[in-house]
């Protein structure tokens, strides 16, 4: 094996990882920049710096609340894409029966449904059967746009699974569950770990489903991101923007650090 | 509504009213504090209300409704959206309405109405209805402003001076200089009507019946246009220079960024002013509609009126106000000033029910 | 399998919403009716835009296709400590609210000296460049947001190709380029076709990034959709289009996903 396995185009590729990286964090970049400008609104290039922008919404009760509120509910919401998704993933790609290229195809619509539609519908059958509970309805429409991330990645992954090797473990004794634990767990980890990050993300970012389902109690982020918009006219919308920007860079070191983000993936 | 409500022993010091509210099985509250007696009625309630975004909405937020919870020992929550976003909540949840108060413009009180979505404002519990002026209390009583905003246009005044007239909008001078706003928000529909005046020469009353001729002039149009705006902070965008003129828009999304220094004003040509109507209505069979009816004339209070008209720089709706010069300046009141400004009012039945048809026209005008 | 009840309910109801007609008082009659669907061919506006939503969809997942690969090689292949290093980077952008992300391509591309990019121009001495408010600011936008989902499982599909098989087409003599087109490329299919049904999927449906990049002008079906919903209340005409939609997006991904395999399942049986 060549050294660093990527033979001699090496050169040429880190260059341009270099470059795409840069493009990737570019418009991440600024948000930092004008988050410093010490001028009364989002000015480019910025003038001076301070840091009081930070100051004043750190003390935004409305956005710390509505922060905490959406770190709890994607992490829960994560946990049940990735409980509901695997199993359907393994009926998907394991089992086979009629139509079930349609089901596969129907798992995967809330993907490319908007999910502003998927919003009202569910709006609309929570009001029916009389379920007032915000976060409860929140939860359920955020699994439900999330999980088909879960199924595309862990279906990705098991395709590539022998599936012998948990029959060779089931003649050997280990019950189902045992066997899937054992051996097939292991192998489609990184599908695991991708889906569920996927989920966190995309429910952390939504907008459409949340619009539908929030009350004045429970407000996701990005309802508040954009309440905050529209009333804070200073460089604070910035300072909100690099503040979410160093979360979640923390947050991915931590995952890094905690679980080994690249090992995770088997890369 | 938890559960602890409709539990709870009818206790408190009952007058004929209070009695009448038991009867409606959402029952006063053993908690009471003794020293709210007077409001005992309420105590314990949670309302739902839908209010505003933006800087009224934190004005109501901050200043309304911890006094007005205090002095019923009520909780109230208070979500916030836009009009539209708020009436798609009351239709989504027609069936078992949650909330009780909905703030949106006068276009939605038309709806809302039409769809069944409203009662009236019930006038006997609602004592500072009579300080209102008469104009602002709409759809037969259905619902009432709070506070008025006049559209125009907003400049860069380093780029441009005040226009005259809207037609100088086709002007040559201003090619791909025009932020027009998009067809998401209200003044979208002023922008038809605007059209549907310069292509007549007739005036808005008119013209807004119009529209047909409204299409060719707006292809006119679309040479000056930059780009059609979705966000509140355009005027920000051509106060650094992205343009020179936009809108039309609600004066109480531009003053703010003027009175804290942008290169930015605003101007209402000769054609006439159009009003944008803060409204509040009441659901139908809304829970908690008494309480309800206590905060809506709470809002009519003309203190809160003078707070809110202060902090967001549209007109309060009650009469007797009076107002710092430089706000002033900004505020098309009262009465008076209002017709000086020729403020106008589309005919929202009607302009609601072509609305569709008429984005349909504006996609496939500015649609490249 | 009864989870997939969770899923058939909004989807059924939302395709059932786009059979109905709905009455001036707001009411939906029960009467079945194509009127939505007619109307949606019927208007060449709607056919415009299908292209322009296709058109966009196509070049985004095109250009992420082709950024993601070096990102993903490195990952799998590189150094462990660039490789993680990589990895953070990627992903750190997703957790930044799309809103946000947007706001920072608006302060980017934006037209006049206001804009960062031609801020920078001016300096070189070159002309300034209107990108904002075109269908390239919606591209670049949509490449920048949905790029990761494309590296991530590109990269888990490399990840899982044996080093040996690419190091023996080397030792065979294989230019880099020879062993990337003969070998990895075709190894790397399954992870591609997620990502592609992904980004492809994901930015015909967006609606945040053509409002603020394309100015309105590129109307996208995301846009439509969230217009009749939000501003025309025509909810069963949303449903009609969002129904559309789904359907073409599902239609394309299933069509370009089995070209995709057959054409690189049988290089890959040529290089094994």
């Amino acid at each position: 094996m060549s050294e660093n396995g990527l033979g001699r185009a090496a050169p040429l590729i880190y260059t341009l990882t270099g470059l795409i990286v840069l493009f990737l964090l570019l418009p991440l970049i600024f948000p930092i920049v004008l988050s410093i400008s010490d001028t009364p609104f989002i000015t480019f290039p910025p003038k001076g710096f301070t840091l009081q922008w930070y100051g004043k919404v750190l003390q935004d009760a409305d956005f710390t609340s509505s922060f905490g509120f959406s770190v709890l509910l994607s992490t829960t919401a994560a946990c049940g894409a990735v409980l509901l998704g695997t199993p359907t993933a393994v009926g998907l790609v394991r089992l086979s029966f009629p139509g079930k290229g349609f089901i596969q195809a129907l798992v995967l619509s809330p993907l490319i449904f908007p999910s502003l539609v998927t919003g009202i519908a569910l709006l609309r059958l929570f009001s029916s059967i009389g379920s007032n509970d915000a976060f409860l309805n929140l939860w359920i429409g955020h699994v439900l746009v999330t999980t088909p991330y879960v199924v595309r990645t862990v279906s990705a992954s098991l395709v590539v699974v022998d599936p012998g090797l948990e029959e060779a473990a089931r003649t050997l004794g280990a019950g189902r569950f045992t066997a899937f634990w054992r051996i097939t767990r292991p192998q489609i980890m990184p599908g695991l770990v991708a889906g569920a990050l996927f989920a966190f993300v995309t429910s952390f970012d939504n907008y459409a489903v949340s619009m539908w389902l929030f009350d004045a109690s429970h407000v996701p982020l990005p309802m508040m991101m954009l309440s905050l918009i529209s009333r804070m006219f200073d460089p604070g919308i910035a300072a909100i923007a690099s503040l979410m920007i160093f979360f979640s860079l923390f947050m991915v070191l931590l995952l890094e650090r905690l679980a080994g983000l690249r090992r995770a993936m088997s890369f | 509504m938890t559960i602890k409500l409709t539990t709870k022993p009818l206790s408190t010091p009952l007058s004929r009213r209070n009695l009448l509210k038991a009867g409606a099985a959402t029952a006063a509250g053993l908690a009471a504090p003794s020293f709210f007696v007077r409001n005992a009625w309420a105590a314990g309630k949670t309302m739902q209300i839908g209010i505003w975004g933006g800087v009224q909405g934190e004005f109501i937020r901050k200043q309304v409704l911890p006094s007005f919870e205090k002095e019923f020992d009520c909780k109230v929550d208070a979500q916030q959206g836009s009009t539209l976003g708020q009436i798609a909540l009351l239709r989504a949840g027609k069936d078992a309405p949650k909330f009780t108060v909905m703030f949106v413009d006068d276009l939605g009180v038309e709806i809302a109405k039409r769809e069944g979505l409203i009662d009236p404002l019930p006038r006997d519990k609602m004592p500072n209805l009579a300080k209102v002026y008469p104009r602002f209390i709409y759809n037969d009583g259905y619902g009432v402003a709070l506070a008025i905003s006049s559209a125009g246009l907003f400049y860069n005044p380093q780029a441009t001076k005040p226009l005259e007239s809207y037609a100088e909008l086709w002007d040559p001078r201003f090619a791909r200089k025009v932020s027009l706003v998009g067809t998401k928000t209200t003044p979208s529909v002023f922008t038809v009507i605007i059209a549907a005046a310069i292509a007549t020469g007739k005036p808005y009353k008119e013209a807004q019946y119009l529209a047909d001729q409204a299409w060719p002039k707006l292809k006119e149009l679309k040479p000056n246009v930059l780009n059609l705006y979705s966000t509140d902070d355009a005027p920000l965008l051509v106060a650094q220079g992205q343009g020179a003129i936009g809108g039309p828009e609600y004066s109480k999304y531009v003053y703010p960024y003027k009175l804290k220094g942008a290169s930015i004003d605003m101007c209402f040509p000769k054609e006439g002013a159009f009003t944008g109507v803060n409204c509040q209505i009441l659901v139908k069979n809304a829970p908690n509609a008494d309480l309800g009816a206590e905060f809506m004339n709470r809002m009519l209070d003309p203190a809160i009126q003078q707070g809110l008209a202060e902090t967001a720089l549209a007109a309060p709706a009650v009469s007797g106000l009076s107002f710092k010069p430089e706000i002033a300046g900004l505020l098309a009141y009262p009465e008076s000033k209002m017709d000086e400004l020729g403020l106008f009012s589309p005919d929202w039945a009607y302009v609601n029910s072509v609305r569709s048809s008429w984005i349909e026209n504006l996609n496939q005008i500015f649609t490249a | 399998m009864f989870f997939i009840a969770v899923f058939v309910i909004p989807v059924g109801l939302m395709v059932r919403y786009s059979f109905l007609q709905q009455l001036p008082d707001g009411t939906l009659t029960g009467n079945f009716t194509l009127a939505n669907y007619i109307r949606l061919g019927a208007v060449d506006l709607y056919r415009n835009v299908v292209v322009t939503t296709l058109r966009i969809s196509l070049f985004t997942t095109l250009g992420a296709m082709l950024l993601a690969y070096p990102l993903a090689l490195v990952i799998a292949r590189g150094p462990a400590m660039i490789g993680r290093a990589i990895t953070v980077l990627v992903i750190a952008p997703l957790l930044v609210n799309v809103v946000v992300r947007a706001y920072g391509w608006r302060i980017i591309l934006g037209n006049g000296n206001s804009g960062v990019l031609n801020w920078a121009l001016s300096y070189l001495g070159l002309g300034p460049v209107e990108i904002l408010y075109t269908e390239w600011a919606v591209i670049i936008g949509s490449m920048q947001v949905f790029l990761p989902m494309m590296v991530l499982p590109l990269a888990a599909a490399i990840g899982r190709i044996d080093p040996a098989v690419e190091d023996a087409a080397r030792t065979l003599g294989g230019s880099s380029l020879a062993v990337f087109r003969r070998v990895t490329l075709p190894l790397s299919v399954p992870g591609l076709g997620v990502g592609c049904t992904l980004v492809f999927s994901l930015t015909a449906s967006s609606f945040i990034l053509p409002a603020l990049l394309g100015g309105s002008f590129t109307k996208m079906l995301g846009t439509l959709v969230e217009e009749q919903i939000l501003t025309v209340f025509d909810w069963p005409f949303g449903a009609a289009i969002a129904t559309a939609m789904v359907l073409i997006v599902m239609a394309i991904n299933l069509a370009y996903m089995a070209l995709i395999e057959r054409r690189f399942r049988s290089r890959a049986m040529e290089a094994a």
